[in-house]
């Protein structure tokens, strides 16, 4: 069964519509590229499918279940925003984050941590952005959920980091669990996604897997994106 | 998780307000202690600093309310809190019980501290205050307890028109803040208007039969009067509560 599935959905602020009729499904174990250009809508489903949007009309499930206090247990969600209570120290977030969610990992997460040389006794607000960011990855990738939505995650941070946690991702590869990525930076995840969805004016363009797209057209994925959204 | 909430809710409001606690007592302390001296200008000092204090406890508490509502829930910080798999009432309700908390406590706080200055005399007035309750009927002891209820219903009231405002404030994408202040007046003169037209409604209506109070002691007529106006507090408190809630959950729209 897909872990999530949209169907006709529509989100229009105003007169302004970001999604027009999305339908999808993204099964359980895949890694999935949502790729698409500035303000294509990516960041709005990936809001909806957590529940701080809501949607025109049309339905969203994760796992069966509308958005709500029981799909946010078993979601673990990246924003673009740094998000963090700046004022608390890194290890007051893992504990922050270890009362909250269930299936969160502390030692999973102590290890990252210190395997990027992070230290927890200090205060969010005097680590550089770079390392707030990972803070935050480190914190989401820790929990063991059944989704997990990753709005640009390797935007800000060097491309040595963004190795070891596209690894991370792919370590903490549960077979039951579905990450989401959306990002324009295609080469650098392209080798560990599983599928790919292209967003095009709030519509999907292409869903496929990769292993298709290639053969189909003959080229990379980034060869394939810039094609497509040529401008 | 309301209790985890709070927690956290505590914390953050903690390492400000603490602070500003401490620092009062410690200044009216200290004016008290110069004022034994013989000179009498560092006990004007003292008393002015801890008058300001006074002073910015009140604006600080007021502030803080406000800050802690728009930053935590609907600024950036709201896609960590908003996404936890929390009840949106436990989010409110947990805001709202450790806002009230500390309101109760700077204002215990700010009391003392402008007692202690003014040479009040806690063991005589202390003594006063016990004779008098022990003296006191039953039943105005449930006046006295249905006043303290009121007054705490009355600072929930406050601090959900105060939420409601921001989260009105969501439906624009720019200058919420102005939008806060245009709701906050919009609402008020809406209930100014409700309740004239209200009163003036009761006032005509010329079947309503006055001679029943007539008879009525002045502690039933009280606690009828008691009765109205918590009725219509509440009925109030319970439409900014729901506004706040449907916008958190219906009309989110983080910047």
């Amino acid at each position: 069964m897909a872990i999530l599935k949209c169907r006709d959905l529509v989100k229009s602020y105003g007169r302004k519509t970001a999604l027009r009729d999305v339908n999808f499904a993204i099964e359980p174990g895949r890694i999935v590229g949502l790729l698409g250009p500035n303000g294509s809508g990516k960041t709005t489903l990936i809001k909806i499918a957590t529940g701080l949007l809501t949607a025109t009309s049309g339905s969203i499930k994760i796992d069966d279940m509308s958005p709500g206090k029981e799909t946010k247990a078993i979601v673990s969600y990246l924003p673009e925003a740094t998000y963090l209570n700046d004022w608390m120290k890194v290890s007051q977030l893992v504990n922050f984050f270890d009362d909250f969610y269930a299936d969160f990992d502390r030692e999973k997460a102590n290890e990252m941590l210190r395997n990027l040389n992070i230290d927890d006794k200090e205060s969010l607000k005097s680590l550089s952005k770079g390392t707030k960011e990972k803070v935050q990855l480190i914190l989401v990738m820790a929990r063991n959920a059944k989704l997990y939505l990753l709005d640009e995650p390797i935007g800000g941070v060097d491309p040595a980091s963004r190795d070891y946690i596209l690894n991370t991702i792919i370590k903490n590869y549960n077979p039951e669990a579905s990450v989401v990525i959306s990002t324009h930076l295609i080469s650098d995840i392209e080798q560990v996604l599983d599928d790919v969805v292209f967003l095009k004016d709030g519509q999907i363009v292409l869903s496929t897997t990769v292993d298709d797209l290639r053969e189909t057209h003959g080229m990379s994925v980034d060869g394939y994106f810039r094609e497509v959204f040529k401008c | 998780m309301l209790g985890k909430l709070m927690k956290y809710e505590f914390m953050a409001m903690g390492r400000i307000f603490v602070p500003m606690y401490a620092a009062l007592i410690a200044v009216t302390i200290i004016s008290r202690l110069l004022a034994l001296l013989p000179h009498s200008a560092p006990i004007i000092i003292g008393t002015t600093i801890a008058s300001v204090l006074v002073g910015a406890v009140g604006v600080i508490t007021f502030i803080l309310i406000i800050q802690r509502f728009m930053k935590n829930l609907l600024s950036d910080e709201g896609y960590l809190m908003m996404t936890l798999p929390v009840k949106t009432d436990s989010l409110i309700l947990s805001k709202m019980f450790v806002a009230t908390i500390f309101s109760i406590v700077s204002f215990l706080v700010s009391t003392l501290a402008i007692l202690v200055l003014s040479s009040f005399n806690f063991a005589y007035n202390f003594q006063l205050l016990g004779a008098w309750l022990s003296n006191l009927e039953g039943r105005y002891l449930l006046v006295l307890f249905q006043a303290l209820v009121i007054v705490i219903l009355a600072i929930f009231g406050s601090i959900l028109l105060i939420y409601t405002c921001m989260s009105l404030s969501m439906l624009v994408n720019k200058r919420r803040g102005l939008m806060s202040f245009g709701v906050f007046v919009g609402i008020t003169t809406i209930i100014q208007i409700i309740v004239a037209i209200a009163t003036t409604i009761f006032a005509i209506n010329h079947t309503f039969d006055y001679t029943r109070f007539v008879n009525m002691s002045y502690f039933a007529i009280g606690q009828l009067v008691i009765l109205i106006i918590t009725t219509i507090a509440l009925i109030q408190y319970a439409v900014f509560y729901f506004i706040t809630r449907y916008m958190l959950k219906r009309r989110l729209n983080l910047l």
